[in-house]
């Protein structure tokens, strides 16, 4: 069998695309007659419209507006400096924890979507009838995400005013509980979707927090030190 | 004890309890400030500590009004400290900007409070660390952001994003083209009237309570606290309503007919409606247990997904 072959058709295929469209590219009529007799590409093809179904009803992403915001403002404020400073400054400007928690969350992504891959392509060395849906091990990307930021978070806490931070303190308290009873409940009931979706959706909470904590952190420190021991004798 | 004793001590706690009113001397600074936008310009501001309101009016002029405040113990200092107080405008490309420079943003012991007046066809867009924000009558596009304070937004025809940490957020009468999202950690979110494509509210440990909402598309998600919609649905509207520890209470007209999944793990599920068959599209009949519900009620054109883990889920009739 020459199933790879085919592999640049699949995903056409899946999205409903036929010979009967591309009647002078004889490929797809190839692939369809392969396809036709093929156990191990009828599965792939299967497996492969279940995911695209799936994905049609996932609901859209909005990046949070802070992301852009902040961006935007970074953009402007290298815009406003000399070239030499923004040449050496860059490296040290408050917008790279807020980019190193993007990065963190696109780290996320690019696992899922590693992971998405290699059951594709492990779907298709299996051949046979399609296997059992294994769950997508999205919580190791959550709680690798999660310790990325929150050292990031813990560096960066001293920022923030002591109010603020008894607030997120006590929500992310919030969140550590929902997680352990979710946890603790899939430990019960491990086939339990509900559990699944819980936990899923409190590490989804903690990431979002995390994200935010940081960026507020770079909002809110900063200013001239010779300035801030004025204000600070003129305090005392 | 003495007459002359008795006014000795009463004098004494009177120095008592007026000395902290008088430890505090505060000096205050007006700024006022007329700028121009033309059509669906924009207004950018930021502030560090004290309130803002906007308002939109007719007119094409941004009238900025300002009061700085600062209080210590030493008059000499509190006016020192004003003075670092810097505002700034600019006006350029059918933009105005205005910020609130200060020294040391995290620890200055001053406050600007702002009250401007807008174009109402004027975007905005308003971020402050400490202070409250309130905008009415805007028809551009909205974004406000605040840490510790409120965020009130009524009669905003185009909502964008609403953000807050540790305040309510408030939305009356408003409307959107683009999705919206409102968020807020440890407070509130409330919508009294808001028609919108599609809607994310969020909050950590606040509760959110929808009334009298048209949104086709419409996310809302708590940890901690208990979810409220009650009014009519879209057809072909989309709900869904995520609550980990909280109760989510729906009061439905029943105009419009849903198909609705519910489920808690721990809680329990409870509906006024009858569901007189499966899913659509599905076989089977309408399936209700202490901890589930599924069925379709009416035509089935709106889908409702209420999933809790430990709080109760009820839908009601109004």
């Amino acid at each position: 069998m020459n199933c790879e072959l085919h592999d640049d058709l699949l995903d056409d295929y899946v999205d409903g695309v036929r010979a009967t469209d591309h009647r002078s590219d004889e490929r797809f009529a190839a692939f369809e007659r392969h396809l036709a007799g093929c156990i191990r590409c009828q599965a792939l093809v299967a497996d492969l419209t279940s995911i695209r179904v799936a994905a049609s009803t996932l609901d859209e992403h909005i990046p949070p507006p802070r992301l852009w915001a902040t961006i935007a403002s970074s953009i402007e404020e290298q815009q406003r400096q000399p070239w030499w400073q923004r040449q050496l400054g860059g490296a040290f400007s408050a917008w790279v924890p807020t980019a190193v928690a993007a990065s963190i969350a696109l780290l996320l992504v690019a696992g899922g979507w590693n992971v998405w891959q290699q059951r594709r392509v492990e779907t298709s060395q299996q051949g046979g009838a399609p296997q059992p849906r294994e769950a997508v091990p999205a919580e190791q990307h959550y709680e690798q995400a999660i310790a990325g930021l929150q050292e990031l978070a813990n560096a960066q806490n001293a920022a923030l005013d002591p109010e603020t931070r008894t607030v997120l303190t006590k929500n992310f308290a919030v969140i550590d509980r929902a997680i352990d009873e979710s946890r603790a409940a899939l430990a019960q009931e491990p086939a339990s979707t509900l559990a699944q979706e819980s936990l899923l959706d409190a590490l989804e909470t903690k990431v979002a927090l995390l994200q935010d904590t940081v960026a507020l952190a770079s909002d809110t420190g900063g200013g001239p030190d010779e300035a801030a021991a004025a204000v600070k004798e003129l305090n005392q | 004890m003495s007459y002359a004793a008795r006014v000795v001590v009463a004098a004494l706690v009177g120095v008592t309890l007026a000395l902290p009113a008088a430890a505090q001397n505060e000096v205050t600074e007006r700024f006022s400030k007329t700028a121009h936008l033309d059509q669906n310009g924009t207004f950018d501001l930021t502030n560090v500590i004290g309130d803002i309101v906007i308002t939109g009016t007719t007119g094409r002029d941004v009238t900025i009004e300002a009061v700085k405040r600062v209080q210590r113990p030493n008059p000499r200092a509190a006016r020192m400290l004003l003075a670092m107080i810097d505002i700034q405008v600019t006006e350029q490309a059918n933009r105005v900007e205005v910020r609130t420079i200060v020294p040391r943003p995290r620890n200055f012991p001053g406050s600007v409070d702002f009250t401007v007046m807008i174009p109402e066809d004027a975007s905005v867009i308003v971020k402050t660390i400490t202070g409250s924000i309130r905008a009415s009558n805007v028809k551009g596009e909205l974004r406000a952001d605040t840490v510790a304070g409120n965020i009130s937004a009524s009669g905003v025809r185009k909502l964008a994003a609403l953000k807050c940490v540790t305040g309510d957020v408030e939305i009356t009468d408003a409307g959107a083209e683009d999705p919206v999202t409102a968020s807020t950690v440890s407070g509130n979110v409330i919508v009294r009237g808001l028609r919108a494509r599609a809607a994310q509210l969020t909050s950590v440990s606040g509760n959110i309570h929808i009334e009298d909402a048209l949104i086709e598309r419409l996310m809302v998600k708590t940890v901690q606290g208990n979810l409220d919609y009650a009014g009519d649905l879209a057809r072909s509207g989309r709900y869904e309503f995520n609550s980990h520890s909280g109760d989510i209470r729906l009061i439905l007209s029943g105009n419009t007919g849903f198909e609705v999944l519910a489920n808690t793990f721990s809680g329990m599920v409870r509906s006024d409606f009858t569901f007189n068959r499966g899913r659509a599209g599905a076989e089977g009949a309408a399936a209700q247990g202490p901890r589930t519900l599924r069925g379709a009620f009416g035509d089935a054109s709106a889908m409702v997904a209420l999933r809790a883990f430990s709080g109760n889920i009820s839908l009601a009739r109004r």
